[in-house]
């Protein structure tokens, strides 16, 4: 088991950078999905990003579990990152 | 918070919504504070620029004459061509009937921003008899937004906002009565009493909340989220482009061409947009890909009412060979409905589309999230000291300490060095140490002052801390009118009959500020005197803890 | 002319917000000193919906859709946390005054 301050900013360390990670991660995804113009797709998933950090925080907190809350940032960032970036390759 | 039997979520919400906004607390109330007082920068400035009357009433200049504006431009041009010939940027507002000098900022070559203010008549530097250095009420608006350190301080009043939005969401999770306790305020009960006031002004305010921190995010969107845009575009620069359907600003070539005759290409650009011009700006002067734009003047009255707000009007030239490189017809609708969605948000946050019914709601609405920030770190206080929570172990009383004296600080000690900075603004010579370093002093001052509250908060018990800060910041307030008619010769007898609404406005609302801090004292004065006995009992106890 | 209906709508709000504090029992009782009825809770909140729609109703009228919702929406909560404020004093007295001062803001609405 880890020690009490450790544990507490690693939970700290996964909601902010975790889920800056996340916010990115899912407005990469959105820009590259939303059947909008570029600058209109792109708008949108930047302001729907300041929707998801702060659910991603809530997110992180509710589990009270530390891995689980950095896989739960990760995993998820790393599959909406790879699917933007493939989808920019097969589209230009 | 208020129920005894917990669930592991409530419970960890409840956890994450104490610290996380015990964290965020001092700094989102100095972000509220002078982003409240920031929607009437204004009006602050005007009370802060006593001597603009002078210039006003002598000068010749006539806002509505293009050739006094042509000139203006032909001044601002000549100043700079003397000061800096290859600066990085200029940038120039035309004077008006509000602020009559001919303002300038530029950026040398290595980005350094410099400004100067010059006579609408003569285009020489204003002397300091006519023009106070100072910032007036942006130095509010810069607290609010930047905290006065450029793009470090955006990022660090973004940081804070996002935590603003997780402590509403987690206080209205951990809340489970808002409906029942809806209009609950139960007075003279201790605790009970600040936490009704932490939820009655939160609760009843939440939407306006809501909005102003959401909006603060997506007004700085492209700096807070630039993921999606580095990966559709080169540059920044080319997506607002893009966006702004203007053209990419032109890459520096090093070669050296003179800018053309700005006075001349201001008057084109006046007749092709069918408006008054009202800033200036020339991108890279001295290089051959140095362009000039003009933009149309903003005309507020006009636009009442509306959250997205069209084209002022704006046109671009080649500064070198004066052609004319694009034009944008004052009216034109911001295109596209995210884009739309995003001009919406920030009007709204900048609170600018409905004159002063607009600023005053959003002054009282600011003031009550100031009023639930503040109750809540004062509320995270009394709580701990009636019963000690003992959660850091040995280091539990240094803590309490420590937060008790920021709390003092950041609450009461900003307020003091807010109206303080009036009292600078009054009393610091009009000539010190060079005309250009005046503005700065004062805000200097204000810093100082502030970290002098901070010394005093921890140098005293923290009731007398309390007490001795709201005393004095009443003090300033309901002495500042006096100082003002000392130093200036202005009050608000000379305001009323001048029919200077503003200017006595501005005066009015720091009085009743005084009064009501001299109420608030009287409040805690009573407290004092009631709870004597009982803290002694709390220390006895608390040292049995201890040892 | 466009600031007059904003202080009709403040008004407005404050009479909504003094009704839907009195529905609640608990305020009514303090209040009035008079048992609350389930009937009267209904009527009240009705009434309070009402004065909030007729509100929504004049300032959308003066300043277009979407930026009156936004001024209603801020002076609902102005005027609940002043109604807040009043629940503390002597509610009645005010809530007559009020009244009054809403039939003056409606003289500069003709």
């Amino acid at each position: 088991m880890t020690s009490k301050p450790l544990a507490i900013s690693l939970q700290a360390l996964a909601a902010i950078l975790g889920g800056y990670l996340l916010a990115s991660a899912s407005t990469l995804f959105l820009s590259a999905i939303l059947p909008l113009s570029k600058t209109e797709a792109v708008i949108t998933a930047s302001l729907f990003s300041f929707v998801v950090y702060p659910i991603a925080i809530i997110w992180v907190y509710a589990r009270q579990d530390v891995k689980r809350a950095w896989l739960g940032m990760v995993v998820p960032s790393v599959i909406l990152i790879a699917i933007a970036w493939l989808l920019s390759k097969g589209l230009s | 918070m208020q129920s005894t039997e917990k669930t592991p979520f409530r419970q960890a919400m409840s956890a994450l919504h104490t610290w996380g906004s015990l964290i965020a607390g001092w700094m989102l109330f100095v972000i509220f504070v002078t982003g409240s007082i920031g929607v009437f920068d204004e009006p602050v400035s005007h009370w802060m620029q006593p001597e603009r009357a002078s210039i006003l009433s002598t000068m010749d200049y006539d806002p509505d004459s293009a050739t006094d504006r042509q000139a203006a431009v032909g001044k601002a041009q000549a100043y700079l061509q003397q000061v800096e010939p290859n600066g990085h940027l200029w940038f120039a507002t035309l004077p008006d009937l509000e602020d009559p000098a001919i303002k300038l900022f530029w950026q040398d070559a290595d980005e350094n921003p410099h400004q100067a203010k010059l006579h609408p008549d003569s285009g020489e530097i204003l002397p300091a008899s006519m023009d106070r250095g100072t910032e007036g009420g942006h130095h509010f608006v810069h607290m609010h937004f930047e905290l006065h350190s450029g793009t470090l301080g955006i990022w660090i009043v973004g940081f804070f906002t996002l935590l603003m939005l997780v402590a509403l969401i987690s206080g209205v999770i951990i809340h489970r009565r808002i409906f029942k306790d809806f209009f609950t305020f139960r007075a003279r009960k201790g605790q009970r009493s600040w936490l009704d006031a932490h939820n009655a002004s939160g609760v009843l305010t939440l939407p306006f909340q809501l909005m102003i921190a959401f909006t603060g995010l997506a007004v700085f969107v492209s700096v807070y989220m630039p993921a999606a845009i580095f990966a559709h575009y080169n540059s920044p620069e080319a997506f607002f482009a893009e966006v702004f359907e203007r053209p990419a600003p032109r890459e520096m070539t090093h070669e050296a061409a003179p800018v053309a005759n700005l006075g001349q290409m201001f008057a084109k650009a006046e007749q092709a947009m069918g408006k008054p011009g009202q800033f200036i700006r020339v991108e890279h002067p001295g290089d051959s890909s140095a362009t000039f734009t003009v933009f149309g003047l903003f005309d507020a009255e006009a636009l009442q009412g509306r959250l997205v707000l069209p084209s002022s009007g704006m046109a671009e030239f080649d500064a070198v060979s004066s052609q004319q490189r694009h034009i944008e017809a004052p009216g034109a609708e911001p295109q596209g409905a995210a884009f739309r969605t995003q001009r919406a948000m920030r009007t709204l946050h900048f609170a600018n589309f409905g004159g002063y019914t607009v600023r005053w709601l959003y002054f009282l609405l600011g003031m009550t999230g100031a009023v639930m920030i503040a109750s809540g770190s004062i509320l995270f206080m009394v709580k701990r000291r009636q019963r000690a929570l003992n959660e850091f172990g040995n280091a539990t009383p240094r803590v309490y300490r420590t937060v008790d004296v920021l709390n003092v600080a950041a609450i009461s000690g900003l307020l003091i060095a807010c109206v303080g900075y009036l009292w600078i603004n009054r009393l610091l010579p009009l000539e010190v140490a060079g005309r250009a370093g005046r503005a700065g002093w004062e805000v200097g001052l204000f810093f100082a002052l502030w970290a002098i509250t901070l010394l005093h908060s921890a140098l005293r018990p923290v009731n007398q801390a309390w007490r001795e800060q709201l005393l004095g910041f009443a003090a300033l307030c309901l002495l500042l009118p006096f100082v003002n008619a000392f130093t200036v010769g202005e009050h608000l007898l000379t305001y009323l009959t001048e029919r200077n609404w503003r200017a006595a406005g501005v005066e009015l609302t720091i009085i009743s500020f005084g009064l009501l801090a001299l109420k608030a004292l009287q409040k805690l004065r009573r407290k004092a005197a009631a709870n004597k006995s009982q803290t002694a009992s709390v220390k006895i106890e608390q040292a049995g803890v201890r040892g | 002319m466009m600031h007059y209906p904003v202080l009709t709508v403040l008004f407005l709000n404050l009479l909504a917000m003094t009704g839907l504090s009195l529905a609640m029992p608990k305020h009514h009782q303090r209040l009035l000193n008079s048992w609350l009825p389930p009937l009267r809770i209904w009527l009240l909140r009705l009434l309070a919906g009402l004065l909030m729609l007729m509100a929504l109703f004049v300032i959308c009228s003066s300043w277009g859709i979407a930026a009156g919702i936004v001024l209603w929406l801020g002076l609902l909560s102005v005027s609940a946390v002043f109604s807040l404020c009043l629940l503390n004093h002597q509610l009645l007295r005010t809530v007559s005054l009020l009244g009054g001062l809403l039939l003056v803001s409606f003289l500069f609405l003709i």
